[in-house]
């Protein structure tokens, strides 16, 4: 316990940690690529504006970016035209690597980026953020730049989402604190640290992004996660606030499909590890995040033990007040 | 001899080219700062967010001195080799979006889609980036100028925001240039007499039941013989005059009788003795009715303008129509309360320019197009260098 928070003290900044001089100083020095990469479907509201961000404050303004690239799924509106139009470079997913067979999903888009783009870091950010800002690429790179034993970054942020009122003010995550956060405290306690294990910004070394495997579809985040700390330990992730995050919420239906996609792609890696569920009291501690003053977060314990009671036709008090025998 | 305006306008031709490259070289920068001046809020009297963009942007671009006064206007100077004049460049910060709107923006092929943008995000955005274009189309000035992104224009705030700027700068401009968001090709430059007025009817204490007290005692019925008399003041046809009562809101529910009713409305005339008598009137017509009804009727007064503006002899407005010309479009003539008000108000030479075209509104389908906004501030560079080259001084 002590170990995960301190890790969530040392390796958990805010995007305001992060001077865009110094990182592009950094990324001098260090001589590194850095590509950024839209995985994208259908995002012709919300790809433009995106793109016009990152190329003008992370290309024009500070040049901590060399590529902007958008892999896209086959849409069927104008995501792509608008990309190119603003100056990213478009390709489509399926026109790549045919002989690997035929996919098709985010998992997929950020695979075939490995294959497409040039950096030594690459930058995935999802298309659909309303509220897009360049700290969702820089926020993410920052870590990786500022400390050479951090691999990979991952966002989290305060979720409200959009109703046909307008905006609430909270909500999202629901996948998160329903099945991926119980999932790690039994699993993966150490995981439980990340805040938002779901989140579809992310940034990491090719080296790392390489050597795993790449879930085609709902279960990219939570796979990468795992293997990534399997294979590199807790030290080599970070994690980044990037504040506010607007996007379209999911309905109850998808959430439901995600969260099927996720349980195979968990159980997937329960069985490489060999790992069962265990009723032994450590495993019965769920790990939820707390968040503290000053921005801080800390992981809080509760112990979950469901007890069960027998049927009642067994118990012999009953039996006596209701005449009944056990047959 | 009077300058030949169409020949000075056709000098720039060549330049014109240049300038329009720099301007879509900016094009990304121009977007961005839109994009992300659209993602904070900013009500009139609750810009200090939006403003600190504003600054965080002038100095990021190296925009000189770039600060935010007592009302969070943000301020900025580009300095000129000699300073000869000294040309203010704003437009406002706030808008009629709460913060639970969604501001943020959708920007297509040709289009950008989202509340706000077509007023005056875009002009806030071009004030942002003019430095960079400035830089990129090596445009260099005698004038100084000054940028200001104001606060406090909308309703309650009655200009307040660039009325303190204008009492407080250390040098008085001699040209006021205002950015609007849409129209390209609108040329503005006089402004109406104006004042707007909060009437606030309310009653003591009474059986809430119309049933037992008689629904005449509502102050919706009183409210509505107040407007009734204020429609049957006489205005003339000329100088041109209107009343507008534009909002109204009274009572609680169905079953009983209104005990406060507000109703807001703007008096507009060519002549500012028109607005006097109205003022007069209205105030008569309250305090009768009031009686007659035994109402408490409160009349606020506020947002004064005069009437004041150039004619179209100005060189100015000569010069900027000329522009407006080469660039392919059609000068529009109308009056505004925009900024333009209070430089004009203190003998300023002072117009406002759209920056492209679109459609406005509080709906999400208002809209500008991209491409017209090279035009747009290609515009506003040739009517700067005409000023810095006294082309519009009288």
């Amino acid at each position: 316990m002590n170990k995960l928070n301190k890790w969530l003290k040392e390796r958990t900044f805010h995007y305001r940690d992060f001077d865009l001089n110094e990182l592009v100083r950094l990324k001098k020095e260090k001589n590194l690529k850095i590509s950024l990469c839209f995985p994208t479907f259908n995002e012709e509201k919300t790809i433009g504006k995106s793109i016009v961000i990152m190329k003008s404050e992370l290309m024009d303004r500070y040049p901590l970016i060399d590529e902007i690239a958008v892999v896209d799924s086959g849409s069927s509106d104008n995501t792509c035209t608008i990309a190119a139009k603003f100056g990213a470079a478009t390709y489509a997913a399926s026109d790549f690597l045919k002989e690997e067979g035929e996919a098709r999903g985010k998992g997929e888009n950020l695979w075939k980026a490995l294959y497409l783009l040039k950096g030594d870091i690459i930058v995935f950010v999802d298309a659909d953020i309303s509220n897009i800002h360049h700290r969702f690429a820089y926020g993410l790179i920052g870590p990786l730049l500022m400390n050479d034993s951090i691999k990979f970054a991952k966002a989290f942020y305060n979720r409200p989402f959009k109703n046909a009122k307008g905006m609430a003010p909270s909500g999202g995550g629901r996948v998160t604190e329903i099945l991926i956060r119980p999932l790690f405290s039994q699993f993966f306690p150490e995981l439980t640290g990340v805040i938002q294990p779901l989140s579809g910004e992310y940034a990491g070394y090719r080296d790392i992004f390489e050597q795993i495997s790449f879930p085609v579809g709902y279960g990219v985040e939570t796979g990468m996660l795992i293997d990534i700390y399997k294979k590199w330990g807790l030290d080599t992730i970070a994690q980044t606030n990037l504040d506010l995050r607007v996007h379209r919420n999911q309905d109850i239906i998808s959430l439901g499909k995600m969260s099927f996609g996720i349980l195979q792609i968990f159980w997937n890696r329960l069985k490489e590890c060999n790992k069962n569920f265990s009723m032994e009291p450590n495993s019965l501690i769920l790990r939820q995040m707390e968040a503290l003053a000053a921005g801080n977060y800390e992981v809080r314990e509760t112990e979950i033990r469901e007890h069960e009671r027998r049927p009642m036709i067994e118990v012999k008090a009953y039996q006596i007040l209701r005449g009944k025998a056990l047959k | 001899m009077p300058v030949d305006i169409v020949n000075e306008v056709k000098k720039l031709e060549d330049k014109k080219e240049e300038w329009r490259n720099a301007v879509s070289s900016s094009r990304e920068m121009i977007l961005s700062n839109l994009a992300m001046i659209s993602q904070i809020p900013a009500p009139t009297f609750e810009e200090k967010n939006r403003s600190e963009l504003i600054i965080e942007r002038f100095s990021e671009c190296g925009v000189a001195e770039p600060e935010t006064d007592e009302m969070y206007n943000g301020c900025g100077m580009l300095y000129g080799t000699t300073g000869e004049r000294n040309i203010l460049i704003t437009t406002h910060m706030d808008n009629n979006f709460d913060q639970f709107v969604d501001q943020n923006i959708s920007i297509t092929e040709h289009r950008i889609f989202g509340a706000g943008t077509p007023e005056d995000n875009l002009a806030l955005a071009v004030l942002c980036t003019l430095h960079d274009i400035f830089s990129r189309a090596d445009f260099k000035l005698k004038s100084n100028i000054s940028l200001l992104a104001t606060t406090r224009f909308n309703g309650r705030g009655d200009f307040s925001g660039i009325r303190h700027y204008m009492k407080n700068c250390r040098k008085r401009p001699d040209y006021v240039i205002n950015l609007s968001g849409i129209t390209l090709g609108q040329l503005d430059y006089f402004t109406l007499s104006r004042i707007r007025c909060d009437i606030t009817v309310e009653r003591g204490n009474f059986y809430e039941s119309p049933w037992l007290s008689g629904s005449g005692n509502s102050t919706i019925i009183v409210a509505n013989e107040i407007i009734n008399s204020i429609l049957r003041i006489p205005l003339p046809r000329k100088p041109k005059s209107l009343i507008n009562i534009g909002m109204i809101k009274g009572g609680e529910r169905f079953s009983t009788i209104s005990r406060q009713t507000v109703f807001r409305l703007e008096v507009l005339s060519e002549d500012d003795s028109i607005t006097d008598s109205v003022i007069g009137n209205i105030q008569d017509n309250c305090t009768d009715i009031g009686a007659k009804f035994g109402a408490d009727v409160k009349l606020e007064f506020f947002g004064r303008h005069h009437a004041k503006g150039l004619t179209c002899s100005h060189p100015m407005i000569k010069c900027a129509a000329e522009i407006i010309n080469s660039i392919g479009s059609r000068p529009t003539m109308n009056f505004i309360n925009s900024e333009i008000s209070v430089a004009l108000a203190e003998g300023i030479p002072s117009l406002n320019l759209g920056l492209t075209t679109g459609e406005g509104g509080l709906g999400g389908k208002s809209y500008i197009d991209i491409k017209p906004i090279k035009d747009g501030i290609v515009q506003l560079m040739m009517l700067i260098n005409l000023i810095d080259n006294g082309i519009c001084d009288e």
